[in-house]
């Protein structure tokens, strides 16, 4: 068998210019310049390379030049722009814009045993059963969610405190499993709960229907209970045991925690992380307060700068990353997700940092008295009394109205990054989202202002903190990083980087 | 790419004389964006086309709670000179490569069937086509019985 090859010549490199590929960048700490192409990969090349490379001035054949084209940031007469590779890396990164509207958030009532500072939610208090879905709206609601093109849909219950309805949690759940498997959807359904009105029944219920449950701990007792009063001050007791009981009905892995940063919080990231720990917890989300809700009215118990956030932040993740290498696998949640777009081809499923914005495409919610938003935050805008992204109601709208409402289209329009100013040239663009609805809160316009946006301010730092670390490439912290990319052990990481 | 020459005023502000044929309009306004939280940014009408003026003014100089150390205007403009040579490098990039963008957003996103045009240009990569018509040029190696 005879097998064909070009002649010796068509392999030695010949000496030709080149041609740019889209790519942003910035200037970096260590005298150097982070590039970043279209679909997300990144160089760190030495300060003025950009200057260098527009004016054509890279030396052909040199490493550099070679790792920019290996990028695709530059080709030449020897390569090609590969434009196929390169879409279909895009198409990619940007997977999540299929199947259009995946969580549907019902908020099955408003009423709340709980008082929490920072509530997100206009909670009614126990007795007011007005503030609960009826069977009706629940019926309406169902069906705009079945409409959602995509297959595999998320069902997402909360409140208030949504065990206090839980005759509708139930009759919702029923119906939307049957309405699911007759439309030949996957489902997977969320409780989200503070736990404390957890029986018997209702575990055996959730376990039937395979109810995945989402709570709140926010710390050690003096700090959760301080965040989360109720009466008999006793929710962070009430939390750990009924997190107990829900794993050992529901399973391990079937309950997930959250917690809110609080000025009270802000002084132990160290506290709170070791309380995630204790309770067996094997990530932690170290997520700011969001302004909305009560969180306006009592700005003065839960407020604080980004800057603060961010100092927050940063000690907790150095925590963590620390608590990893003495052999706890402990996944921050955020950084997770910013590292997954790093450095794997993917984007994520994560509603609040993605272009075009999650809110609306790709979440809804179904308020208790039918009225539908493009986002949980909006919704508690509307408890404001500011309806700008209410996109309809359940009763009076189709799910083809309420996806071309002019609140819709107007999320869709200031969500895009890749368009916006200042995110346009941003380096980081690619990772980074885009939140109007935020924009609105804080600074009273959709579009958004950067240059003051804590929204900006947040996301630009914290990776640009990632690309510092990265950048070092010290093994025992990318060896981390990739066992959370991998959800493995360090130590199985460990091996395989070895090898 | 030279620094733009920075002329200090009397009154707390700095007037930047730029070249158009070095710093493009669209680089100082995109450079200008990211300083309007700090400086007052004007661009007084230009008598000629080759060169325009960017004056800056110092907002505010007293210390806040989320600011106790606010940047000094000379800081502030050394900074934008900076900003300004990067913008206007960005803006190369963008020009030079926005055809290629155009199309490769068109081809990731084709099988939406959203395209309500043809992009600009040709859907093929010509090199690559290129490199599959180079059959002449191909040797044959028999090897060795």
């Amino acid at each position: 068998m005879s097998r064909i090859f070009l002649p010796l010549e068509a392999y030695r490199p010949v000496e030709t210019s080149y041609e740019l590929l889209p790519f942003r960048f910035t200037r970096f700490t260590g005298d150097r310049e982070l590039l970043v192409n279209e679909t997300g990969e990144y160089l760190f090349a030495p300060a003025g390379t950009v200057a260098k490379l527009v004016d054509r001035k890279v030396v052909f054949g040199s490493p550099l030049y070679s790792s920019l084209k290996a990028k695709q940031f530059i080709y030449d007469s020897s390569s090609s722009p590969n434009l196929d590779l390169l879409a279909t890396k895009y198409r990619t990164k940007y997977a999540f814009l299929d199947g259009a509207t995946k969580l549907h958030i019902f908020v099955v009532t408003l009423r709340c045993d709980h008082s929490c500072h920072y509530c997100q939610v206009s909670r009614q208090t126990a007795s007011h059963l007005e503030y609960d879905m009826s069977t009706s709206t629940a019926d309406r609601s169902l069906v705009m969610m079945m409409d959602s093109p995509g297959k595999d849909l998320t069902l997402e219950l909360q409140g208030g405190e949504a065990m206090l309805a839980f005759d509708m949690v139930k009759y919702i759940v029923g119906n939307a499993q049957k309405l699911a498997s007759q439309r030949q959807k996957n489902l997977d359904i969320v409780l989200t709960t503070n736990l404390a009105n957890v029986t018997d029944d209702i575990l055996a219920f959730l376990k039937e229907k395979r109810i995945k449950i989402s709570t709140s701990l926010d710390g050690p007792a003096f700090i959760h209970n301080a965040n989360r009063p109720r009466p008999g001050n006793n929710s962070h007791e009430l939390v750990l045991r009924n997190i107990e009981r829900c794993r050992d009905v529901l399973g391990f892995g079937q309950v997930a925690a959250l917690m809110t940063t609080t000025q009270l919080s802000l002084k132990h990231p160290i506290e709170i992380i070791d309380e995630y720990v204790q309770q067996s917890f094997h990530s932690v989300f170290l997520r700011p307060i969001s302004p909305y809700g009560f969180a306006i009215r009592t700005r003065r118990k839960t407020g604080y700068q980004m800057r603060a956030f961010l100092d927050f932040y940063k000690k907790g993740l150095a925590h963590i990353l620390d608590i990893n290498r003495r052999g706890y696998h402990l996944v921050e949640v955020y950084t997770k997700i910013l590292l997954t777009k790093i450095l794997t081809p993917h984007g994520t499923g994560f509603v609040d940092l993605q272009s075009p914005a999650g809110a609306g495409w790709n979440v809804l919610v179904y308020n208790y008295d039918g009225d539908v938003y493009v986002s949980d935050e909006s919704r508690m805008l509307a408890e404001m009394n500011d309806f700008t992204f209410r996109l309809g109601n359940v009763h009076k709208h189709s799910r083809r109205d309420i996806l071309t409402s002019e609140a819709f289209l107007e999320v869709q329009q200031a969500s895009c990054n890749q368009s916006l100013p200042g995110c346009s040239d941003c380096a980081y663009q690619t990772y980074c989202g885009s939140d109007p609805i935020f924009n609105h809160a804080t600074q009273g316009d959709s579009f958004g202002f950067r240059p003051t946006s804590a929204f900006c301010e947040r996301n630009m730092e914290v990776i640009r903190c990632l690309f510092e670390m990265i950048g070092k490439n010290d093994p025992d912290t990318m060896r981390i990083f990739w066992s959370w990319l991998t959800d493995r052990n360090v130590s199985e990481t460990a091996k395989e980087m070895r090898v | 790419m030279p620094s733009p020459q920075a002329t200090a005023g009397e009154l707390g502000f700095t007037t930047l004389v730029l070249e158009s044929c070095q710093f493009s309009r669209d680089a100082a306004l995109r450079a200008a964006y990211w300083f309007s939280r700090d400086l007052d940014i004007e661009f007084p009408p230009s008598e000629c086309e080759s060169t325009y003026t960017v004056v800056l003014k110092l907002k505010t100089v007293l210390p806040m709670l989320d600011d106790p150390k606010p940047k000094s205007l000379a800081e502030l403009v050394s900074e934008f000179q900076n900003a300004l040579i990067d913008s206007e490098l960005r803006v190369r990039v963008q020009r030079e490569t926005s055809s290629v963008r155009e199309l490769l957003l068109a081809k990731a996103f084709a099988e939406a069937g959203v395209l309500e045009d043809n992009p600009p240009g040709s859907f093929y990569d010509p090199v690559q086509a290129a490199q599959q018509n180079i059959q002449s040029n191909l040797i044959t190696i028999t090897p060795k019985e």
